[in-house]
């Protein structure tokens, strides 16, 4: 009787203890690093920019522009140039002989100071072409197209 | 005793130097992140049409895609003082003529008209200006007659 008696207070010490061992959790912290890598991309390419000229007019032309998207980190500056970098992005197209400047958002070129805001920021491509020349078209044709030109791409660049 | 406490030496010396590089690493780490920028570029054409005066200028009715036959050019370096008109025929590439606006003479540019000295037993040939043609004076008949051995000239002269 005396041995049953010990049996079953070493038992309920036994439960006691799980008991007071599931009331008091260990826990343990653990940090979750990120490391993100801020980056520009063009994410809605240009299309072309397009002239119609008539040799020796009389009133500048106006291009029609193109856009390009541009989707940044968000508060990552960045900026925005036609290649090569130049205040004034001016281009003598080598077919036609036609002299052109491109701006960017209707103004010089070189839009610096840009800010991401991670969605799709756009930029309008535009270009002029001054009055009076003469240009190089030496057929017959209704027109003449820079479609054979060396210098028909134009670079646009985002840094970051 | 001895060579445990210069392992224990040597152990300090290289944690150290490990921290000192750690520190470096991180240090250089900051100043290089500046220099991580990134480029992201677009490319686009810049297309050119160049419309062909002649064209431009056809008179309404005329053929599409008809050759072009010629063309009004204006030498404007020249015309507005010597008030001259300069015609040329594209198609050939042919110079055609220079003539003064009508009702007008070339204005300081020549000496006057060229006489031309017509005689029966030559041909017509330039001869030099005499003071008879004068500024302007276009000799443009001459009748000559034999009487025995004199020569019996009739000039008649058209001046502007």
């Amino acid at each position: 009787m005396k041995k049953l008696g010990f049996a079953v207070s070493v038992l309920l010490a036994a439960l006691v203890s799980v008991s007071a061992q599931a009331a008091s959790p260990i826990t343990k912290t653990f940090p979750v690093n990120i490391t993100l890598t801020s980056a520009c991309v063009v994410t809605t390419p240009p299309v072309a920019v397009t002239f119609t000229y008539t040799s020796l007019q009389t009133t500048s032309a106006t291009a029609t522009g193109t856009t390009v998207g541009i989707t940044c980190t968000n508060t990552l500056p960045y900026s925005v140039s036609l290649a090569p970098s130049a205040a004034a992005y001016t281009i003598t197209d080598q077919a036609t002989n036609l002299i052109y400047t491109l701006t960017l958002n209707g103004a010089a070129n070189d839009l610096a100071g840009q800010v991401g805001n991670g969605a799709e920021q756009i930029v309008n491509i535009g270009g002029t072409m001054a009055a009076g020349q003469a240009g190089t078209c030496n057929t017959s044709a209704t027109t003449c197209s820079n479609s054979a030109s060396t210098n028909l791409t134009q670079t646009v660049t985002i840094t970051y | 005793m001895r060579r445990p406490h210069c392992k224990r030496a040597w152990l300090t010396v290289c944690a150290g130097l490990v921290i000192g590089c750690g520190a470096l690493v991180i240090g250089c780490a900051g100043l290089a992140a500046p220099a991580l920028a990134g480029t992201a570029t677009g490319q686009f054409p810049v297309r050119i049409t160049l419309a062909n005066p002649l064209y431009a200028n056809a008179p309404a009715g005329a053929a599409a895609g008809a050759a072009a036959t010629g063309a009004f050019c204006v030498n404007q370096a020249l015309s507005q003082a010597t008030q001259a008109t300069v015609t040329v025929v594209c198609s050939t590439n042919q110079f055609v003529s220079i003539q003064p606006v009508p009702g007008a003479s070339f204005l300081g540019t020549d000496a006057g008209a060229y006489r031309f000295l017509l005689r029966p037993d030559v041909y017509a040939q330039p001869a030099d200006l005499t003071w008879q043609a004068g500024m302007g004076t276009i000799t443009t008949l001459q009748i000559v007659r034999k009487k025995r051995s004199q020569w019996e000239i009739t000039e008649i002269q058209i001046s502007y």
